[in-house]
């Protein structure tokens, strides 16, 4: 330590701690701090609703409770009337490029925040309420804030037609209850990175059993050597049927065949079973045969590409055409029943 | 009598010596997939370490000012490293993660504007690389270290660039800024207070 303590000392020794307080967040870390927004929150009761009406009731019940919690100023932020248009105003970026309405959990209390959380689980079920805590834990690998994820109530709960959304970054829900009925599209299922870095994956078949399909199917089904940019429907309110590519049901074999359902089945999996039963049921109804796969990309996992699945009630799309085949942004869409607009 | 070479030059060692480790550790992750997603964490880590470098050769005059006369022996090593990261940087994205594939790229150009504000930033760090020999600041003279001020605006773009991408969480961003902002405001307050008995800047 010098004898005098000189300007010039002390300005050595400032910039010398800035240099070194510069160097601290380069060291390269390997693993980064898990997520905190779902371990914080109680784990919410499994759901045991099995028909649309008791799924229903749960849902009403969840959401009057959630709003029962909310100050005036909390409950002045969540809830909208049904027929605002803040209803259909939604998207899956971060709030930063799309600012959004409705109340975040970063602003709910711990218990406040326990009960959207029991809303979510009432109404996507176990294995929804999973996929959606993988998906917002992937914040933390972005850098972002793993609670910054939005509710917002439309109409009253229990009382004629009512809905709610869950929607964050890559994740955007949307529940409406209409004459009783119960509608849980479109939703909004994304993934940055596919693999965090404890190595572990939020949408693998969502993956994998595409471009196994696609592998399999060879260049009947590659609609597009170079990957789309985007997925085509965006954040549109409505969507129409985009235009047919790829390879019909009708023509693949079995295992090709299953690897269909199987995506299919993947993705309703973000419904209470019963609900994705009935979805299923509704999609053999219009006919497996029309459903089309078509690919746009190269056949490797960790490349961009993208993949469309439409039949004539419903599309999927999956974009992966963003950082190298590591970003995934996948929509699932029903042309009749989106937001509970049409017959439900 | 004179100082053993290491003595003189132990600075130089040093950041060759962090320089060639950090170079080689992206090499490493890369090739042999080191990481779940190696072209992520080497873009990640590279555009960091890119910042960094940028930063530090930023305080090398300061810290001459300060009486650390060391400081300028690294500062145009500190500047290729910096130039060196962010080539990598820039590289992995559009080699590596999108094929070069000019749809992809001016996709996000289009919707992210970090990344221009980035690829600006690149470009102005292009002739400070090329011009950085004793060779060109010879021939240069005067105008060599007009042309080596861009240093600064492309210091300036960096720090916007990391600040501008998606991220909620900006307190590393805003560190940046601040380091790089109190640097160029030294170099700002020596022009118009110089030293006393220097020369102003």
């Amino acid at each position: 330590m010098p004898r005098t303590l000189t300007r010039r000392t002390v300005l050595k020794l400032g910039l010398a701690s800035t240099a070194l307080a510069a160097c601290a967040p380069a060291l390269p870390a390997t693993r980064p701090a898990a997520a905190p927004a779902a371990a914080e929150v109680a784990a919410p009761v499994a759901v045991t609703a099995a028909t649309e009406v008791e799924l229903a009731q749960a849902m009403a019940g969840a959401a009057q409770a959630l709003l029962a919690a909310l100050d005036d100023p909390q409950r002045a932020k969540a809830a909208y009337a049904f027929d605002d248009a803040e209803r259909v105003r939604w998207h899956w970026t971060t709030p930063r490029n799309f600012p959004r309405n409705g109340l975040p959990l970063t602003e709910m209390s711990a218990e406040q925040k326990t009960l959207a959380h029991a809303l979510l689980a009432a109404s996507v079920a176990s294995a929804g309420y999973a996929k959606a805590v993988a998906i917002m834990a992937l914040q933390s690998d972005l850098g972002n804030d793993p609670e910054l994820y939005y509710v917002t109530l439309f109409g009253t709960p229990g009382e004629g037609a009512w809905g709610w959304r869950w929607e964050g970054h890559h994740l955007s829900r949307h529940f409406t209850v209409v004459d009783g009925q119960v509608v849980m599209t479109p939703f909004f299922l994304g993934a940055w990175p596919t693999v965090n870095g404890a190595g572990e994956r939020a949408m693998p078949r969502e993956e994998d059993a595409a471009l196994e399909l696609v592998t399999s199917l060879g260049a009947p089904a590659i609609f597009q050597e170079n990957t789309l940019t985007r997925h085509v429907t965006q954040n549109d309110a409505r969507v129409q049927p985009l235009d047919p590519v790829g390879v019909e049901f009708a023509a693949m074999t079995d295992a090709q065949q299953q690897l269909v359902v199987e995506i299919v089945e993947t993705y309703l999996a973000a419904m209470p079973p019963f609900m994705a039963a009935a979805q299923r049921a509704r999609i053999d109804a219009a006919g497996l045969d029309a459903i089309r796969f078509g690919w746009a990309g190269p056949l490797e996992l960790r490349r961009p590409t993208y993949y469309r699945l439409q039949g004539p009630t419903f599309l999927l799309e999956h974009d992966k055409s963003r950082n190298g085949g590591t970003h995934i942004h996948s929509v699932w869409r029903d042309f009749e029943r989106d937001f509970g607009m049409g017959g439900a | 009598m004179t100082k053993p070479w290491l003595t003189r030059h132990w600075l130089r060692v040093v950041v060759h010596g962090v320089g060639m480790a950090l170079l080689a550790w992206l090499a490493v992750v890369y090739a042999f997939g080191l990481a779940p997603l190696p072209e992520r964490y080497v873009m990640l880590l590279s555009g960091t370490l890119g910042l960094i470098f940028l930063t530090a050769s930023l305080a090398c005059t300061p810290l001459r000012w300060a009486g650390f006369a060391r400081a300028g022996q690294v500062r145009r090593a500190l500047g290729l490293y910096a130039f060196a990261f962010i080539s990598i940087h820039l590289a992995v994205y559009a080699v590596a993660e999108n094929g070069l594939d000019a749809a992809l790229i001016l996709r996000d150009l289009d919707e992210r504007r970090a990344m221009l504000i980035g690829a600006a930033a690149f470009v102005l760090l292009i002739p400070l690389a090329v011009t950085s020999t004793a060779g060109w600041q010879r021939r240069l003279g005067r105008r060599w270290r007009t042309l080596h001020r861009l240093v600064y605006a492309a210091a300036v773009l960096s720090v916007w660039h990391y600040l501008w991408l998606d991220r909620d969480i900006l307190t590393t961003p805003i560190l940046y800024a601040l380091i790089v902002g109190a640097l160029l405001a030294v170099r700002f307050a020596r022009r118009v207070w110089p030293a006393r008995g220097g020369q102003a800047g």
